[in-house]
């Protein structure tokens, strides 16, 4: 074996072991170095690649950097301030994958129809969670999902946009309403007293019908 | 789909796929240099492998799967971001202190490692990757990548010359031939 054969393929793995590229390694003192190399290498690449898993919400680390002390507190606000809002952003995120991801495990449901789900079933269903509809609306499924381990209502909303998810997280708020868009699904999600409503559907226009109809529809009991 | 098909669904899915978060993420991390980035390719992976979890026929096969996935996400994520410049003295001292235990290394020599690994062409670093960090052999890579398994080889081998040479433990052998020609 030549040392440019043997090179090469221990540069491709330097793990590989055979007969042959023992006995070429045993009469050659230059390959014996670049075996070592390329082991030690492989040790020090094995050892760097592993970083630490994603964090959830976990605020970015900054290189430390000498700073006078006013730039210092301002560079903390900003740092502050940017830390909260990617944090914020990634719970978010998280969230709304978590609403896609149980909109399009039902989509069978997200069809347009004139069949609508009975008010006194609706009220049933929803007693089961202890709330209730402030108004009627245009329901065609009325369900009883787990989202983050707890059960909230999920229902099928017909508007003249077409279909709509309408998932309702009780406990949980936001400053503001957020549109998004994942997997092809538009989606917005509205704090509402103290629940959050989330609208996931085709288009945009069909989501933002479905949250002007289910402002302020939920009324929790406890 | 009823409830019970749905919630079944579910529980198959976070079975087979939840354990491989923490390499995709690693392997998205090397690919795209960017941990925020890495963090969204993953989470559009997780949601693009929910929705075809039924193509999956094969549950041993869901970490090649996964990181298939990962490959077109972050290739996707990549054209919509082009225009974000990685900062490789940022990205290393960001990941040192990330690094789940530091203590027992040296932290220089770590961060050397670490930034000569992400200054190797993406072409070189991939495939690296996933043999040192994954456990790929050439053949298994060469099926990820869509190239031929000679090709994986070479770039293998391109790499850890590459490094060799930037930690200086010996001279860059690749280079002769590439110069020669050799592909």
């Amino acid at each position: 074996m030549e040392c440019a054969e043997f090179r090469r393929i221990i540069g491709t793995d330097p793990k590989r072991s055979s007969p042959d590229l023992e006995a070429h390694r045993e009469s050659c003192v230059g390959c014996t170095k670049y075996l070592a190399d390329m082991r030690r290498l492989d040790e020090l690449v094995a050892g760097a690649l592993q970083v630490a898993g994603p964090k959830q919400g976990a605020a970015l680390t900054r290189p430390r950097r000498a700073l006078r002390w006013y730039g210092l507190a301002a560079g903390l606000l900003v740092a502050i301030t940017a830390g909260a809002s990617i944090w914020f952003a990634r719970e978010r995120d998280a969230l709304y994958a978590e609403f896609v991801m149980h909109a399009d495990g039902e989509r069978k449901v997200m069809v347009v129809t004139d069949k609508r789900v009975p008010p006194e079933k609706v009220v049933s269903r929803l007693e089961h969670l202890h709330t209730r509809l402030t108004r009627e609306l245009p329901l065609s499924t009325v369900r009883i999902c787990k989202i983050r381990g707890v059960e909230i209502p999920h229902l099928i909303m017909q508007t003249p946009g077409g279909a709509v998810h309408v998932m309702v997280l009780p406990g949980e708020r936001m400053l503001t309403s957020h549109s998004f868009e994942k997997l092809g699904y538009q989606g917005e999600v509205m704090s509402d007293h103290d629940h959050l409503i989330a609208i996931v559907g085709a288009t945009r226009a069909a989501v933002k019908q479905g949250a002007a109809l289910t402002a302020g529809a939920f009324d929790w009991q406890n | 789909m009823d409830g019970e098909h749905q919630l079944f669904r579910q529980r198959r899915f976070e079975t087979l796929c939840e354990p491989c978060r923490v390499e995709v993420f690693r392997f998205a991390l090397w690919l795209a240099r960017s941990r925020p980035v890495a963090e969204e390719v993953v989470q559009e992976t997780f949601l693009r492998a929910w929705r075809s979890f039924e193509g999956l026929k094969d549950p041993s096969t869901v970490r090649s799967w996964l990181i298939t996935i990962a490959r077109r996400e972050h290739a996707r994520l990549f054209e919509r971001k082009r225009h974000l410049t990685v900062n490789i003295d940022e990205l290393t001292a960001m990941e040192s202190a990330a690094l789940a235990d530091e203590q027992e290394r040296d932290p220089h020599e770590l961060s050397d490692v670490r930034r000569a690994i992400l200054e190797l062409e993406e072409e070189h670093r991939e495939p690296l990757v996933l043999q040192v960090l994954m456990g790929y052999s050439t053949q298994e890579i060469a099926q990820m990548l869509g190239i031929n398994e000679g090709a994986v080889s070479t770039r293998l081998y391109r790499a850890r010359n590459r490094l060799r040479a930037r930690l200086g433990l010996g001279p860059d052998e690749s280079r002769q031939e590439e110069d020669d020609g050799v592909r």
